[in-house]
């Protein structure tokens, strides 16, 4: 039995993390890229994201096995890549850069990945045939890379990252450049990679409508540290805020809120609620009627992702 | 009919269960890379020209070689030494164009990212560019030397005599096949790992074969048309240092080699000729600066990989 | 000057390209101190001086291959990375951008052959002033020669450095020393006569191999603007692709 598949195997039995960062430190000279980053990623879609300089580049050429760690440790399903460079078979990479060979054709190029992957040349083949249709790009198999759009290119640039069908991708920055038709077909080819292909990915971005519209948990990587990880749906659905607005007795209607056990505090010149249950806006309703303040409006607020960053400003 | 061939299209993502054979085919897929790329395989035919164009080159003198020897009764017949000799310039031109053909285009185009996240290492990359590069240029000069031992063969007079007498000269000519395909495999390779331009790498490595050759010569070489000096007394500029200032020219140190290996008597013994070197001191020298290039190499791709 | 010419100037200028042509530049006179301080200065040595340095080093040397090097990648860097569409596709007419690309690569070469090889010749032949300006004015000639038609091969040929080489080291350097025919259609000829017929006293060594002055000049003349046309030509009908 192949070493990878041996691997393979331990990783679905366990189904624990992927990706594992233990105080995971890289200093560059006296530049931080990522000081004692800790974080798992389970199976599904994660996004990274931070701006430019953050340390997501760093922390994936950290599991990719490109870079040491300065202390702490990236493991990949157990393995240390910097290590075993074996344990890169089941990981797939999309740089953000140009990576093709303008002269191949998308099919040849991607057969020739396959086997770089480690495919014997048949199998190579027949993969390389299955994901350019997968990524949509049956019909231009044939033709050299360098008569491809910006679109098709990224798209062969996905395709090479799946060709030796991965357990986890690393996308970085895949929707750069691409105009906002090209984008969405971009992610909606994520989400379907993510969901039907039943491939992990970590999309690494510094757009947080890349991140609300694809992943399912996000990490937050600000000047090298992780500032936020979790669902993304924590961030949106569930944590909906109710907002109040009313001409006056705002004091009363809030010890009103109190008394009946709902959280409510003044932001700006709103009411803000937390909204725990359905309920709530019955309960809301019988204390205006009770303090008898003029009701403005009422109205739920989504939160967005965009919020964790608020806090700076 | 249309039904069914839309539901094969219509399948779903399918899993990969086949074989996975990690490093040693990352390997090999690599190094057929290589081999086609200089051959220019899957490529246009307009790749295959230059290909063709040096194997005919190359083969040519061991054809126009075993004809002499076959038609020429009195003088000395042309040896396996002498084929590598005349060889040696088309070879290092060979390497000088053909190497960057290698290294370059993977970094310029980015490919070499995408290699080195999957299950290689810049040495298990440097390694394999390395080989497919070596066995092209071994097969090239084997190729006209065993041409040149059918040639000579067929001509003598008596074949299975001649074979009798010569049969050194087949381990002889594939030693010193060894040594020149070292050398015009390592020198462009380490040239081209520096520029991602293929002109640029082409032109420098020519320009330090070059250039270390006539440096060297104008260190060494005396001037044997003066009027009144004699060849033997002509004193070269670098006086009794000038053997050493040979082996500034690492082409003629490798086919001072070659020399070795056939055992041949240098026919110029003008002043200060490397031949006065003992012959571990080249032999030396020319393992050192192979091993210092391949170690260059080696270490600046480990640079990039990081 | 037009911005096809600074763009050309530094795509051509990298910094590790520029250290190794400096390299280049410099490693020649080295070489002439070492000889001047070692040889001292007889006629024999001066023969040896205009044989190796001059026409070995210089004009068999490191005119051409700095040249090839700099002027196949004129184009030949915007074929590789598919950039020639967009130059070709600005509002600039097709003979100014092959007139930039080549001021380019004669802008970079030329002052570094031209300044090393006088640094040569007044080191070598004693600080006399004609010598060094006959060296200087052919260098550039030859080097502006060179640029014309490596310029052109770029443009043609993906292998156009393979090409160069070949007629580098087989065309001027082997067949016309077996054929001499062939010496009128020769830059390496061409800047040698030129040095030669701008102080014949000095390179009377080369006297016997070299061609009339006049076709010298014609030739180089003609080399340099029928590279420049074919260039010229050969961008004008890339409207098609």
């Amino acid at each position: 039995m192949p070493f990878s598949n041996i691997l393979l195997d331990g990783m679905l039995s366990r189904m624990t993390s992927l990706l594992k960062a233990t105080n995971l430190t890289k200093h560059y000279g006296s530049t931080i890229a990522l000081e004692s980053v800790s974080f798992e990623v389970e199976e599904g879609i994660t996004g990274l994201l931070g701006s430019n300089g953050a340390g997501k580049s760093t922390a994936i050429k950290l599991f990719l096995g490109l870079l040491k760690p300065t202390s702490g440790t990236a493991e990949v399903s157990g393995n240390d890549p910097y290590e075993s460079v074996e344990s890169r078979t089941l990981l797939g990479y999309m740089p953000e850069g140009e990576c093709l060979p303008s002269s191949m054709t998308a099919s040849e190029f991607l057969t020739h990945m396959a086997q770089i992957s480690g495919l014997p040349p048949s199998h190579a083949r027949t993969r390389a045939a299955d994901i350019l249709r997968h990524v949509g790009l049956d019909e231009e198999r044939y033709r050299s890379i360098g008569e491809y759009s910006t679109g098709m290119k990224q798209r062969v640039k996905l395709a090479q990252a799946l060709v030796h069908d991965p357990v986890i991708v690393l996308l970085d920055e895949p929707t750069v450049g691409l105009d906002p038709g090209g984008r969405e077909e971009m992610l909606k080819l994520i989400r379907r990679t993510g969901r039907d292909f039943g491939i992990s990915i970590i999309l690494s971005t510094h757009l947080m409508g890349d991140v609300e519209s694809t992943c399912d948990r996000i990490i937050v990587l600000d000047e090298g540290r992780v500032k936020e990880a979790g669902d993304v749906s924590q961030y949106t659905q569930e944590t909906q805020t109710i907002f109040i607005d009313v001409d006056d007795k705002r004091d009363e209607l809030i010890a009103a809120l109190t008394s009946r056990g709902i959280e409510a505090s003044l932001e700006g010149s709103s009411i803000a609620v937390q909204q725990e249950n359905e309920d709530q806006y019955d309960q809301i309703r019988d204390a205006v009627v009770e303090v008898d303040a003029q009701l403005r409006r009422m109205a739920p607020r989504r939160h967005q992702l965009s919020d964790i960053f608020r806090g700076d400003q | 009919m249309t039904e069914s061939a839309g539901e094969l299209f219509d399948l779903g993502y399918r899993r990969y269960d086949g074989p996975r054979e990690g490093r040693i085919r990352a390997r090999k897929a690599l190094y057929t890379n290589g081999v086609r790329i200089l051959l220019g395989l899957g490529r246009g035919s307009s790749s295959k020209v230059l290909p063709l164009i040096f194997f005919i080159v190359v083969m040519a003198p061991a054809v126009i070689l075993a004809f002499i020897a076959s038609v020429a009764e009195d003088i000395d017949i042309p040896t396996h030494s002498d084929y590598y000799q005349i060889v040696s310039v088309l070879l290092t031109l060979f390497a000088a164009i053909m190497a960057p053909e290698l290294l370059c285009p993977d970094r310029r185009s980015g490919v070499l990212g995408l290699y080195l996240v999957r299950p290689m290492t810049s040495t298990d990359y440097v390694a394999a560019r390395w080989l497919a590069f070596f066995s092209i240029t071994l097969l090239l000069v084997y190729s006209g030397q065993i041409l040149l031992l059918v040639g000579l063969t067929l001509g003598a007079d008596n074949p299975l005599d001649y074979l009798k007498d010569n049969w050194l000269d087949i381990p002889r000519f594939l030693g010193a096949g060894l040594v020149i395909a070292i050398f015009a495999t390592t020198l462009p390779l380490t040239v081209s790992a520096f520029t991602t331009r293929r002109a640029y790498a082409t032109a420098f490595a020519i320009g330090i074969i070059f250039l270390s050759s006539l440096v060297s010569g104008i260190l060494t070489e005396c001037d044997d048309h003066g009027p009144g000096d004699s060849f033997e007394q002509c004193e070269p500029l670098t006086r009794d240092y000038a053997k050493w200032f040979r082996l500034i020219n690492i082409t003629g140190v490798t086919l001072h080699l070659n020399d070795i290996i056939f055992d041949e008597d240098d026919i110029s013994s003008s002043p200060g000729h490397i031949s006065e070197l003992n012959n571990s001191i080249p032999i030396g020298w020319y393992a050192l600066v192979m091993l210092a290039l391949g170690f260059v190499l080696w270490w600046r791709y480990r640079r990039i990989a990081a | 000057m037009g911005s096809v010419f600074w763009l050309s100037l530094r795509q051509l200028g990298g910094r590790w390209r520029m250290a190794l042509v400096l390299l280049l530049a410099v490693l020649p006179v080295g070489l002439s101190l070492l000889f001047h301080f070692l040889g001292g200065g007889e006629e024999a040595d001066k023969r040896d001086y205009i044989n190796f340095m001059l026409e070995g080093l210089f004009v068999g040397g490191i005119m051409p291959i700095s040249m090839m090097a700099l002027s196949t990648a004129a184009f030949g860097n915007e074929i590789e990375d598919g950039t020639l569409v967009y130059l070709v596709l600005k509002p600039i007419s097709r003979w100014k951008i092959a007139l930039h690309k080549l001021l380019a690569s004669v802008a970079i070469g030329g002052p570094l052959l031209v300044i090393s090889g006088v640094i040569v010749t007044m080191v070598g032949l004693n600080a006399s002033f004609q010598p060094a300006l006959a060296v200087g004015v052919s260098l550039f000639a030859g080097a502006a020669a060179y640029a014309a038609i490596f310029t052109w091969a770029g443009l043609m040929s993906r292998f156009a450095i393979a090409i160069a080489l070949i007629y580098v080291f087989f065309w001027e350097g082997l067949v016309s020393s077996l054929i001499t025919g062939i010496e009128y259609f020769s830059v390496r000829s061409y800047t040698l006569a030129l040095m030669h017929g701008m102080d014949e006293s000095t390179f009377e060594e080369l006297s016997e191999r070299v061609i009339e002055l006049p076709a010298a000049i014609i030739g180089t003349a003609a080399v340099i603007l029928i590279s420049f046309l074919l260039t010229v030509r050969r961008l004008r009908r890339m409207d098609a692709s």
